[in-house]
């Protein structure tokens, strides 16, 4: 019988449990994720093995979720971060959405900012004075007719105070390298097209047209309900602390 | 509705949504996606409601004012043009 090495991530009101038997992968996720030792029932069990390529497989019914990575040494580093993509996905049908940002507090609502890799998620969410909520991945949540956030339980800079709160989403920027700062209205297909860009996604190949289904209601809903701008933006922190 | 003896209906996978102004639509199946004006959301309404051409021709008339030849050139071209994605014809 196969040792398990187990990881239970709060995931907003819900738990994920993550189950493999490298330690290697173990070992990365630990220090990667926030986690704590509970025997509450998860939604979601995950069992990570070793493949020479990605693969996944969702058993909807019994919640068991297997994801094959590969050990390859210049694939492997990102692990955590494609394994978000299939988390993403699970977590779907509860109306949860992982998206690629960070976000900062301000009157205890949730600035987010959200934008690839670069364009300066990470240095908005170094701003002294407010505190940071996700720095690369923002957990957001439909819950009644609202929007939350909740303490993105995979980054790094938040996991050193994390708790298991949860704010109301005040607006999303989506960040966009330029010479000068300024914020930009948009029309509702462009914010549309930031959002799909943006999110977390895709690694379910099951059922996929009803996990898409659940997607784009989730995604209809949030453009509807969050006003959202484009922020050019050329990295100068004093720009953010005026918005 | 019918065109010539032929009923449409909306695929079973659209999502839609307003939002102020735009009607968004998106076929789960396929991911394309489109934003429809005022006019574009109202014969996409009529069309699910099953209603013929010339309600919908009728309909519009009384609303916008326009020579129903036109409005029914636009209806017949906007049934062309999504057909595919957005609606079965049975």
């Amino acid at each position: 019988m196969q040792k398990y090495l187990s990881l239970n991530i709060p995931i907003g009101e819900h738990l994920l449990q993550i189950n493999t038997t490298e330690t290697k992968h173990y070992q990365l996720l630990k220090d990667e994720y926030h986690h704590f030792n509970t025997h509450k029932q998860p939604l979601w069990r995950l069992f990570l093995y070793s493949h020479s390529y990605i693969q996944s497989k969702t058993d909807f019914e019994k919640r068991n979720a297997y994801f094959y990575f590969p050990t390859n040494e210049k694939i492997y580093p990102s692990l955590s971060n494609t394994i978000l993509s299939y988390i993403s996905d699970l977590f779907l049908p509860e109306n949860y959405l992982f998206l690629h940002a960070s976000a900062i507090l301000k009157n205890n609502k949730a600035i987010v900012f959200s934008g690839p890799t670069g364009t300066g998620k990470s240095t908005i969410a170094q701003l002294p004075s407010r505190p940071i909520i996700a720095d690369d991945v923002a957990v957001i949540r439909k819950e009644g007719d609202k929007f939350v956030i909740y303490m993105s339980p995979f980054d790094k800079k938040v996991i050193k105070h994390y708790q298991n709160k949860k704010y109301e989403i005040d607006k999303i920027y989506f960040i966009n390298h330029a010479e000068k700062n300024s914020v930009v209205s948009l029309p509702v297909y462009q914010t549309f097209r930031y959002l799909c860009y943006n999110t977390f996604t895709g690694l379910i190949l099951e059922n996929q047209i009803k996990m898409n289904k659940f997607k784009y209601r989730l995604m209809f809903d949030l453009l509807a309900k969050i006003p959202m701008y484009r922020l050019n933006f050329n990295l100068q922190k004093e720009f953010i602390a005026k918005l | 509705m019918t065109k010539s003896g032929v009923f449409y209906k909306i695929k079973p996978n659209l999502i839609t949504k307003k939002i102020k102004k735009d009607f968004l639509v998106i076929n789960a199946e396929t991911e394309n996606f489109y934003i429809f004006n005022e006019t574009a959301e109202l014969i996409f309404k009529l069309l699910t409601r099953k209603k013929s051409i010339q309600e919908i021709t009728t309909k519009l008339c009384n609303k916008f004012e326009v020579s129903s030849q036109r409005v029914e050139k636009d209806i017949r071209r906007f049934i062309s043009k999504y057909l595919n994605n957005l609606f079965e014809s049975h």
